[in-house]
């Protein structure tokens, strides 16, 4: 069992709080390649699902890219050469190059894995996939998608935690569907490319899955 | 629409939506009366109040401080484009109602493969409002190129949402009059 992968089982180890690396926004860091078994969030209210105006709608959950092989996908998106230790089976992996989050007119690609216990549906919807148990990877030429844009757009809801040498965003969701289900959502930037992890998953499961890759 | 009264639930309608190709973001820009959302006030009088609310790394937002529409108000323009906001100095997703600006608001994503317009919903607690919502004029425009007319014009009145899928990717801006 990998040490720090997604559902491992949970170690000792202890969260740190530190203050003050960002301007007004960090309440609980922990150690950048320290195994976390807790994360102190910040806020943990939460939107409930009854009573919004909007949803996102139940449709397949990829819609757009390529499924690309390993030797394609390394030739298009040389970014993506990272490997976070996830416990579960890579099930899908697509190739997609449509978002221009900094606007200077170039697309930024991205990869997407999907890691299951389950066989891949590519009609399967976002809350089915993840209320399964699915893991959700996206990662994305960097394009300033990182845990101050995160931080920005939630505010106390983000957390700030160390993934090795670098800074995430974790975000307790709101609930997915009627039934209450509450992904983490964990945002960071290597410089080298943005990355997203979501998964149901404990907070510091999701964490120390982000951080296999830059820690021994 | 009758107005809405406490535990009525709400009558809400947006003509814009956009959702992320990528995430599972979304915006919606739009009016409402009766009961609010977290973050957006209920709303009881004769005037729809406009409003946004989305999902950005799962966590859902509301806000409603752009002011309000008239019952009997005609040619009514939401627009969302994504591009320079000047509020922010930042790119995002910047909102229009009738040409102005009245707020930008971050997701995942800049484009989307699915934009929503012709939606009128109630929230599930709430009673049918008997909504008939006519839609003149539907257009995007993707990166390049000019607006055009959504395959389909809308005419809704009734819950479900309805949605339309424009074929193709790279649509970063709707508007809907």
């Amino acid at each position: 069992m990998s040490r720090r992968g997604l559902l491992a089982s949970l170690g000792v180890g202890v969260v740190v709080a530190v203050g003050g690396l960002l301007s007004g926004a960090v309440s609980a860091i922990a150690p950048g390649c320290g195994e976390a078994s807790a994360i102190d969030e910040r806020d943990d209210s939460f939107t409930p699902w009854e009573g919004r105006f909007g949803y996102a709608p139940e449709r397949p959950m990829q819609r757009v890219g390529q499924a690309l092989d390993a030797s394609r996908l390394h030739a298009a998106a040389p970014f993506a050469d990272l490997t976070p230790e996830v416990e579960l089976p890579l099930r899908a992996e697509y190739f997609v190059s449509v978002d221009d989050l900094d606007g200077n007119g170039i697309v930024e690609p991205a990869v997407i894995r999907y890691y299951s216990d389950s066989p891949w549906d590519s009609g399967t919807t976002f809350t089915e996939f993840i209320a399964a148990g699915g893991v959700i990877l996206r990662i994305q030429a960097p394009a300033g998608m990182d845990a101050q844009y995160i931080a920005d757009a939630v505010g106390t809801r983000a957390t700030f935690v160390e993934i090795g040498p670098h800074l995430g965003a974790l975000v307790h969701a709101d609930p997915i569907s009627s039934k209450g289900e509450r992904p983490y959502y964990l945002t960071w930037s290597d410089g080298e490319r943005d990355l997203q992890l979501i998964a149901l998953a404990p907070a510091a499961s999701v964490v120390n899955t982000a951080r296999s890759p830059y820690c021994d | 629409v009758q107005d809405a009264s406490p535990g009525g639930g709400a009558a809400v309608v947006h003509p814009a939506q956009v959702l992320s190709a990528t995430t599972n973001d979304f915006i919606g820009w739009g009016v409402y009366k009766g009961e609010g959302a977290p973050g957006c006030p209920d709303n009881f009088n004769n005037h729809w109040r406009i409003y946004a609310d989305s999902i950005i790394s799962g966590v859902y937002s509301c806000q409603s401080n752009f002011g309000t529409v008239a019952d009997n108000a005609a040619n009514q323009t939401f627009q969302i484009d994504y591009e320079w906001c000047n509020i922010y100095s930042v790119f995002r997703w910047c909102l229009y109602w009738n040409g102005v600006l009245k707020g930008c608001i971050a997701i995942g994503g800049t484009t989307t493969d699915n934009v929503s317009g012709g939606s009128e919903e109630a929230p599930p607690a709430a009673p049918q409002q008997n909504l008939l919502v006519h839609y003149e004029n539907m257009q995007y425009r993707k990166s390049t190129g000019g607006f055009v007319n959504w395959p389909i014009v809308g005419v809704c009145e009734n819950d479900p949402p309805y949605w339309v899928d424009v074929d193709g990717v790279n649509i970063y801006w709707i508007r809907v009059r």
